[in-house]
């Protein structure tokens, strides 16, 4: 495989667990009778829990501020469900248990849900992956279990994939467990086919989660969805040519803001806490305005604080980026882009 | 003017119009005269009493003549080269305001076809966002034709001239759209029957009215909604123009406030064209669409996914409005417009997939329930 083929899958990947993330959420949050959407269900993503003073420390020994889980979800009768969505899982199946070390430490009352004394009375665990995966890591926690693997809340495994036929679509089923919830166990035993197009709105709002996303995929949500805004502030934007450049400066912290506000899960919640940190993360995109200037298509101002880009006209933004990050030809991300993927 | 020929252009400009009169001027104008009429349904978000001296530049100056209620005569004096030739022009246009629908314009001539041309269209053309025309889809040309001849009584429409373009499927390389002109003697039926068995669409028309009663008219109209008559205004204006300023308004209409900033909670407004048939069936389709997508100048086409569905992120340079394009089942595509997303830039870009790729009905998307 390719470095750009491999960005670009990354990128895929990137995006399907969001696709996932979403996908299993609406589960929760959907009201399958009434056919709305639930307002006593609060979800919420990359949110920060304490753990209980039993696993303040990790199996090293060493100290364990906060966990946090992919998914989370209160539901109106104080119980919760904490997810982990894992896209691809490596070959080695001792890496494994690093997964479930994970969820092992999800396994705790966790403090900082919201609710006023921030604890719920209990919780699911679930975790979520692949189908390539599903039937191999049910096996491998049924062998682990009790032994290496201990987990006392009820836990699941569901199973995702995205298929295409007349329509695109997620296939989600449980492989392992019970979930709490009834009618979401019901549905998910024998598997529900989500169509793509239901989530529209949101696939195009939320291009961001609490892991950090392919740079070049994080230059293009950068340049497209905030120097771009800035840019045409300027009476030059409407007459900039394609072999110009004008110089946009813009402050990192309103990077930050901007899209937290409108590509992060931010719109998921309505009030900020400090349990949900901002996403992206500064440090990310710090990495992006470095590669920029790396790139010469921007210049620090005032390291780390404010930067100038040298904004320029791309015929696609997202493939120029892939190109400077990979250092190959245009060409082979173009082709790439068209491989056909199969069925299911 | 010749001795002895009646004058009637300088009364009528002298005149006090408004709507009607304007309308009725125009119409007698022609039946006394070799004159026609060319005229421009228009939208913009400013008044024309601003907007004009505002667009004038070095080489078009714009004077407003008359201000009466809802009409405004205006005077363009626009100097161009012709060779080492410094030529000026001068003309006269008013714009009409629609009664009804706010942000609606008609500009309307009795200007040269060169003047026309060469000076008026350039300055509309050239004035987007804030001058806004309109799309004709090929359906809807057909039903305003048929409909003009059935409410007159008209024996006969005939097709004299047309600029179309055709798709040609070339055996192992990309479709190509070749444009082209051709001079029928077709009646209205049989032009379109031969630009579908072409596999193409007309962007303009031009053609002859024929009426037992009546010497003949020569009318024209594009896809932008640009009509031309040389007789018969009364009619062309309530047959063509009108119901091309209602489809200009309630474009505004439907395709305004689309932008997730004026949003409650930011939330997004997406657009469906559907094209009733499995147009996407093909995976080599999507590579198509993709392509025809990249013709459009002034825009950035990033594929985040390319095969078996689309996923596009979209810059339109223009004015700086983004879209996120999905194509998810066979026969739809989605169009999500993000923080701003224009009406002029959502019309832009659905002209264009109608104009090189496909056309479709566009619609106003709903979640469907899945779940």
């Amino acid at each position: 495989m390719s470095n750009n083929e491999e960005i670009h899958d990354k990128i895929n990947n990137y995006e399907q667990t969001i696709h996932a993330i979403v996908g299993f959420m609406n589960f929760y949050r959907y009201d399958n009778e009434r056919k709305e959407l639930r307002n006593d269900v609060i979800p919420f993503q990359g949110r920060r829990f304490n753990p209980s003073q039993a696993k303040v420390s990790n199996e090293k020994g060493e100290k364990v501020d906060y966990v946090t889980p992919d998914i989370g979800i209160l539901l109106p009768s104080d119980q919760g469900v904490i997810g982990e969505v894992k896209k691809s899982f490596p070959s080695d199946q001792q890496l494994w248990f690093k997964t479930f070390n994970q969820l092992m430490k999800y396994d705790d009352d966790l403090i900082g849900w919201p609710t006023d004394n921030e604890r719920v009375d209990s919780h699911d665990i679930v975790l979520i992956l692949h189908q390539s995966r599903g039937a191999g890591v049910a096996e491998f926690y049924e062998i682990h279990k009790g032994k290496e693997i201990t987990i006392k809340r009820p836990f699941s495994i569901v199973e995702f994939n995205r298929s295409d036929e007349r329509k695109s679509y997620y296939f989600f089923k449980k492989t392992l467990g019970k979930l709490s919830e009834e009618v979401v166990d019901k549905r998910l035993k024998y598997g529900v086919q989500v169509p793509m197009e239901v989530f529209i709105t949101t696939y195009s709002t939320i291009k961001l989660y609490d892991d950090e996303p392919p740079l070049p995929y994080l230059l293009e949500v950068i340049w497209t969805n905030v120097v771009l805004a800035k840019a045409r502030e300027s009476e030059k934007f409407l007459k900039l040519r394609k072999n110009q450049k004008m110089e946009v400066p813009l402050e990192v912290e309103t990077i930050i803001e901007e899209l937290h506000k409108d590509f992060s899960f931010r719109s998921f919640y309505d009030i900020d806490s400090e349990r949900q940190p901002r996403i992206p993360k500064r440090e990310w995109v710090k990495r992006a305005c470095d590669k920029l200037v790396e790139l010469n298509e921007a210049e620090w101002t005032d390291q780390p604080k404010t930067i100038t880009v040298f904004f320029k006209l791309y015929d696609d933004v997202l493939v120029h980026f892939i190109q400077c990050c990979s250092n190959e030809g245009q060409e082979d991300v173009q082709m790439n882009l068209f491989k056909d993927e199969g069925i299911g | 003017m010749l001795p002895g020929k009646i004058d009637f252009i300088t009364p009528f400009y002298n005149q006090y119009h408004n709507n009607k009169s304007l309308v009725e001027g125009l119409d007698s104008l022609l039946n006394t005269s070799d004159l026609s009429v060319k005229s421009i349904p228009f939208s913009s978000d400013m008044h024309p009493v601003k907007l004009f001296p505002g667009i004038q530049g070095k080489s078009r100056q714009i004077k407003i003549l008359k201000k009466y209620d809802g009409v405004q005569l205006l005077r363009m004096t626009h100097s161009y080269k012709e060779g080492s030739e410094l030529k000026v022009e001068e003309g006269d246009f008013f714009i009409l305001e629609h009664p009804d629908y706010s942000k609606v314009y008609v500009l309307l001539t009795i200007a040269s076809n060169n003047f026309f041309k060469r000076s008026i269209l350039p300055l509309f053309e050239g004035h987007s966002p804030h001058i806004l025309m309109t799309f004709i889809t090929h359906k809807r040309l057909k039903r305003f034709l048929e409909e003009f001849q059935g409410e007159n009584q008209f024996s006969k429409l005939t097709i004299t001239h047309a600029s179309h373009r055709c798709r040609f499927n070339q055996k192992g390389k990309s479709e190509r759209v070749v444009p082209g002109i051709s001079w029928f003697n077709m009646d209205l039926n049989e032009a379109f029957n031969w630009v579908y068995q072409n596999n193409g669409w007309f962007q303009s028309l031009q053609f002859k009215v024929t009426a037992h009663h009546f010497a003949g008219a020569e009318i024209s109209i594009t896809r932008q909604g640009i009509v031309r008559t040389t007789r018969l205004f009364s009619k062309v204006f309530k047959s063509f123009i009108l119901p091309v300023c209602k489809m200009i308004h309630e474009n505004n209409e439907f395709f305004g406030n689309r932008s997730r900033r004026d949003n409650r909670n930011l939330a997004a407004r997406p657009l469906t064209i559907d094209f009733g048939m499995d147009q996407f069936s093909e995976s080599s389709e999507n590579s198509k669409f993709i392509q025809s997508l990249r013709r459009l100048n002034k825009v950035s086409i990033s594929v985040l996914h390319g095969n078996p569905y689309i996923h596009l992120s979209v810059i339109d340079y223009f004015d700086g409005s983004t879209f996120d394009l999905w194509v998810l089942n066979s026969n739809q595509l989605f169009i999500v417009p993000q923080m701003r997303g224009s009406v002029f830039s959502i019309k832009r870009l659905i002209n264009h997939i109608f104009d090189t790729y496909a056309e479709g009905d566009i619609n106003d998307y709903r979640e469907e329930s899945i779940h």
